[in-house]
């Protein structure tokens, strides 16, 4: 099916180059430079191991992704979306790739590789430009699976000045992509593998001018293989029945912006954040603080446990080009820090500049 | 530092809207479709393909840095020309559609939109001819 979609995606490619109106081709990227000035090391990025230390680094966020879009009819288009990022040595990847068939002016359906749509900022948490933050919160945005194999069905209507967009999703993620448990082997040691099937969820999003609420319910089988851990007791295989429920919350006021969102993931954990943005002109000021909370605990403190407070500035200095500068203070609170310093709690204080685009 | 002024020296504005001369809504001579600045976002912002009644809709922008665009983005898409293009990369790299087309001037504006029935597009009232019909003035 993907090798299908390939030479699809190739031979439109190749269309597209004789008749250049039906090709579309766009991109986005970050450099981003941080250092830890307190503390051992701070987990920027969770599903792609951004990891900061003492010293000043642009190599764990930086990105750069490119996408065409081949108009095939006017019902369809297929799109391919490749990325490089510098915490997988810049190797390109395939994050998107998938047609696109308008059922009607309101309906459509996506078949391929597709990002999995549970958070708000899921699908385009690798666009910088498109949010005030330096990254989406660390700590609210740690799901292992991002993408998916399969179909998407998307809907709009509105009623008067209100919109709704709905959205059903059926697949399963590769179980040939080891990154997609990275993290987990990052945190439980020795070698984790995950797969998810049978993922199917849904979405609906109601906005207007100044409010966004957004509601997804996911639910898959997941396997998960450990190997070489610590304590051999915890090698194995198991299957867990997970499901996803996340709430998302925007509130604009004039130059103000309040943005909420919360996340459980039964049976493991619970986060959330909650932001505020002041525009002034081309400079956009947020302040944030995330938390996220396994639910295993030992006594009554949870296994791991931490919450993240963060002070930054957007400034759109060029059109497509923004700077964006973030002060980030971790506090671990759980049985066991994540990133273990000179005391072992685990707190950090890091220091982050970089420059998001978009062409 | 340079920067550093420059932030320092935009944060002193306080974000207001811009005065501009009125804004017309242009569409081919044949489109006989009534349009609503709900409506017109709607287009604008991807969440309707098509008119209300005539069919599907391309909406022409002008290019970035224009005056008229900066006043009409503000005022239809109720988005500075950043948020605006924030929310295009949001949809565009999400593969919920591509931004509208850009034309460098308003003389190329009136041109394909007088050429084309499925065009919807925007100048200064000042600059519409006969070629074109208005649906909407700002």
């Amino acid at each position: 099916m993907k090798h299908l979609l390939l030479l699809a995606i190739t031979l439109v490619w190749a269309s597209g180059i004789m008749a250049n109106d039906r090709l579309f081709i766009s991109g986005f990227g970050s450099i981003i430079g941080s250092q830890v000035v307190d503390g051992s090391g701070y987990v920027a990025d969770y599903p792609n191991i951004g990891v900061y230390d003492d010293q000043f680094d642009v190599g764990q966020e930086s990105k750069l992704g490119l996408q065409a879009r081949a108009t095939i009819s006017e019902e369809m288009s297929a799109t391919m979306q490749v990325m490089s990022r510098a915490n997988n040595e810049y190797e390109t990847e395939v994050e998107w790739l998938f047609v696109n068939y308008a059922i009607d002016d309101d309906l459509e359906l996506q078949a391929g590789k597709l990002r999995v749509p549970v958070y708000y900022f899921s699908e385009f948490m690798d666009v910088g430009y498109a949010y005030p933050w330096i990254r989406v919160p660390a700590d609210a945005y740690s799901l292992d699976v991002t993408s998916f194999n399969g179909l998407q069905l998307n809907h709009r209507t509105y009623f008067g000045a209100i919109n709704l967009a709905s959205t059903l999703y059926v697949g399963r993620n590769s179980p040939r992509s080891p990154e997609d448990s990275e993290i987990m082997s990052f945190i439980f040691g020795g070698n984790v593998q995950r797969s998810f099937t049978g993922m199917v969820g849904v979405g609906f999003e109601i906005s207007t001018d100044n409010t966004i609420a957004k509601v997804t319910y996911s639910q898959a089988s997941m396997k998960q293989t450990r190997s070489n851990s610590f304590n051999v007791a915890d090698d194995g295989t198991t299957n867990t029945d997970i499901n996803f429920i996340d709430v998302y919350l925007q509130q604009n006021f004039g130059a103000f912006s309040v943005m909420l969102e919360y996340n459980d993931y039964d049976p493991f954990y619970s986060s959330y954040f909650v932001s505020g943005t002041y525009q002034m002109g081309r400079a956009t000021y947020y302040l944030m603080h995330s938390q996220f909370e396994l639910d295993a605990k030992i006594g009554s403190t949870p296994i791991e446990e931490h919450d993240t407070n963060s002070l930054g500035l957007r400034y759109d200095f060029k059109p497509r080009m923004a700077f964006k500068f973030d002060i980030s203070m971790i506090n671990d609170t759980g049985s066991f820090a994540v990133n273990k310093d000179s005391n072992n709690d685990g707190d950090a204080t890091i220091l982050s500049a970089g420059v998001d685009f978009t062409f | 530092m340079k920067l550093f002024k420059q932030i320092v020296l935009s944060s002193l504005i306080v974000w207001a809207p811009i005065s501009f001369a009125e804004l017309a809504v242009i569409v081919h001579k044949d489109n006989t479709d009534a349009m609503t600045a709900d409506y017109l976002q709607r287009i604008f912002l991807g969440k309707s393909k098509g008119f209300p009644t005539s069919g599907k809709a391309v909406p022409l922008d002008l290019a970035e840095g224009h005056p008229v665009r900066e006043a009409f983005l503000q005022n239809v898409a109720k988005k500075t020309a950043s948020q605006f293009t924030a929310y295009w990369a949001k949809q565009m790299f999400t593969g919920k559609g591509v931004p509208p087309k850009l034309v460098s001037s308003e003389k190329d504006m009136i041109d394909l939109v007088s050429k084309n029935p499925s065009i919807i597009g925007y100048v200064d009232v000042a600059s519409v001819t006969a070629d074109v019909r208005v649906v909407l003035k700002f």
